[in-house]
């Protein structure tokens, strides 16, 4: 018997990935510099979680945007790696409401869940809703449909207002978590780019520690460029 | 004649030294059964300069064997005391509780193999190597046994019991430390053996996993109850922790078990979860081959140390404990 031979045992294949949902604003409000702010900072989110050892082998992201249409940039939840930064163009109205229900299907429809002998499930999504202005359609059902899933899975979701046109008792209505508000000038939308980030790799890393007691999932504090809306 | 017995594994963690090493590995005999277990700190623990959270404990009274594991959780201050508490707690009160036979099984005599330090470290990263190795003297002398059974008492009560001692314990401490309980949140997963009877008894608050290795499949021994949330778990220190508590009794004959695996779910991630959709009869399967192939236990338990903590598998970062029984 050979002790110095190192054990060959089967292990799982399946992964545990991190969903992060970007949900952007890109309403005709935003053209020009907001909207090139915003496509920059989305780059700067995949080259940051990429440098991220723990983050690049978790993070699957997934992009909605809201202006003129809604829609799905990503094609479903991607790995990090594979992730292109779309270019944005904007334009049209602010239908959050409908990239609420986008999102609810990508959830329905990408999110895995554990089943011991099955799939090893995902962690609790990670939504971020960026905008600049007032909905201009119903949110409140599919806030409330997200809201009814907290059975099966727990989602939080940030909102972060730029701009002086932002509605902050909406922003606050909306989010299922903090909500946050911002100029939107480059510096802030880095920064925000840059926090959501670091929000990701944080809780990527606290995810291997399960929490007892439903506690919430831990975000690291905002930037200066960041105001949370009490 | 004294009731012998061992404890080996964690200690409980003390404020003024460090008792609670990265890599961890431990090993018992008890009858027919021996026990080798391990426990090591997670790849992002490693990387932020934080200790491992996990504790386990082997240990004997008697004709009894109990193996305690838990997770300290990392979103507690205080994890690793938790964990360190309760399986010390746990299972002094729990073998206290138990009916003592005056029989202490003969065991073969003990094979004294030299201490050697491992060339190959558990981890690239380990400064010094710890473990524990003891030996008790062989009975001088056997008196009749006493049988045991399950019906002379009730398991189910004594683990309650045994857990509100841990808790109280946890507690004692919390206030000493002005700290709160959820500051110490730990799971906790146990199996009692029977050495003479065979007569085995789990428990789990929490995630993680017991599985019984058998010839064509290996299955968990005790379903666990959680809250369905990947990344949370139920805690002994949680004020409805009695909602939570699963256990199971069961004959290790009657089951024809080769082996039961205890592991927190830093391994439990890894092999109760596809693909492939197997993957536990395959790692049951596989784990009890290996252990097998080393011809002393104490050699089983430093490939076991070195196994978990170099093991790779993907978004794998959590401390890894595992104890195996086999006969």
């Amino acid at each position: 018997m050979d002790d110095t031979v190192e054990m060959n045992v089967s292990l799982s294949q399946g992964l545990r990935r991190l969903p992060v949902f970007l949900l952007l604003d890109i309403s005709g409000s935003m053209m020009g510099a907001p909207v090139q702010a915003v496509q920059e900072g989305v780059a700067l989110f995949k080259r940051e979680v990429e440098s991220d050892t723990f983050a690049r082998e978790t993070v699957w992201i997934g992009v909605i945007t809201f202006g003129r249409q809604v829609s799905n940039l990503t094609g479903g939840l991607v790995p990090i790696e594979q992730f292109s930064p779309p270019i944005l163009d904007a334009g049209g109205y602010t239908p959050l409401g409908q990239a609420m229900r986008l999102l609810i299907e990508l959830l329905d429809r990408d999110v895995k869940k554990s089943q011991i002998g099955g799939e090893k499930g995902d962690w609790k999504p990670l939504v971020f809703i960026l905008t600049d202005g007032k909905p201009t359609d119903n949110w409140q059902g599919a806030r409330e449909e997200i809201l009814k899933r907290k059975d099966r899975k727990i989602v939080q979701v940030i909102t972060v207002g730029c701009g002086p046109e932002i509605d902050e008792t909406t922003l606050r209505e909306v989010a299922i978590g903090p909500s946050f508000r911002m100029d939107a000038d480059s510096v802030s939308f880095a920064a925000f780019f840059r926090w959501i980030s670091q929000t990701v790799k944080t809780v990527s890393k606290s995810l291997s520690q399960p929490q007892g007691e439903s506690l919430p999932t831990p975000i690291p504090p905002p930037p200066e460029a960041l105001q949370y809306i009490p | 004649m004294r009731d012998r017995g061992f404890i080996v594994g964690d200690r409980v963690v003390s404020h003024a030294f460090e008792t609670h090493p990265e890599w961890c590995a431990a090993y018992g005999k008890r009858g027919n059964y021996t026990v080798v277990g391990a426990s090591v700190v997670g790849r992002l623990h490693l990387r932020d300069h934080r200790g491992r959270e996990d504790s386990f404990l082997i240990r004997s009274r008697g004709e009894w064997l109990l193996i305690a594991a838990a997770d300290g959780l990392g979103s507690a201050r205080l994890g690793a005391s938790g964990s360190s508490l309760a399986v010390s707690a746990y299972s002094e009160y729990f073998l206290g509780s138990l009916p003592s036979s005056p029989e202490c099984p003969t065991e073969a005599k003990p094979k004294f193999t030299p201490l050697r330090r491992e060339t190959a470290q558990p981890h690239e990263e380990a400064a010094e190597e710890y473990g524990c190795l003891f030996w008790f003297r062989e009975s001088r002398k056997n008196t009749p046994a006493t049988p045991v059974s399950s019906q002379q008492f009730d398991l189910e009560t004594i683990t309650r019991q045994s857990i509100e001692h841990a808790r109280s314990i946890i507690s004692g401490w919390a206030d000493r430390s002005r700290a709160t309980m959820s500051d110490f949140a730990t799971t906790l997963i146990s199996f009692l053996i029977n050495s003479r009877t065979g007569l085995c008894f789990g428990l789990q608050l929490g995630d993680g996993a017991v599985v019984g290795v058998r010839d064509d499949e290996s299955t968990l021994l005790v379903k666990p109850r959680l809250t369905g949330e990947v990344g949370e778990t139920p805690v002994i220190t949680q004020a409805d922790w009695q909602d939570w508590v699963v256990t199971g009794t069961l004959s290790w004959e009657k089951e024809q078990l080769h082996a039961v695996l205890i592991m927190t779910d830093g391994v439990a991630d890894d092999c109760l979860y596809g693909p492939p959709g197997n993957i536990l009869n395959l790692f049951g399967q596989d784990i009890t081959r290996e252990i097998h192939r080393s011809a002393w236990p104490d050699r089983s338990a430093r490939k076991l140390v070195r196994w978990l903590s170099t093991y790779r598998s993907r978004s794998s970062w959590d401390d890894r404990t595992m104890v195996i029984v086999f006969q």
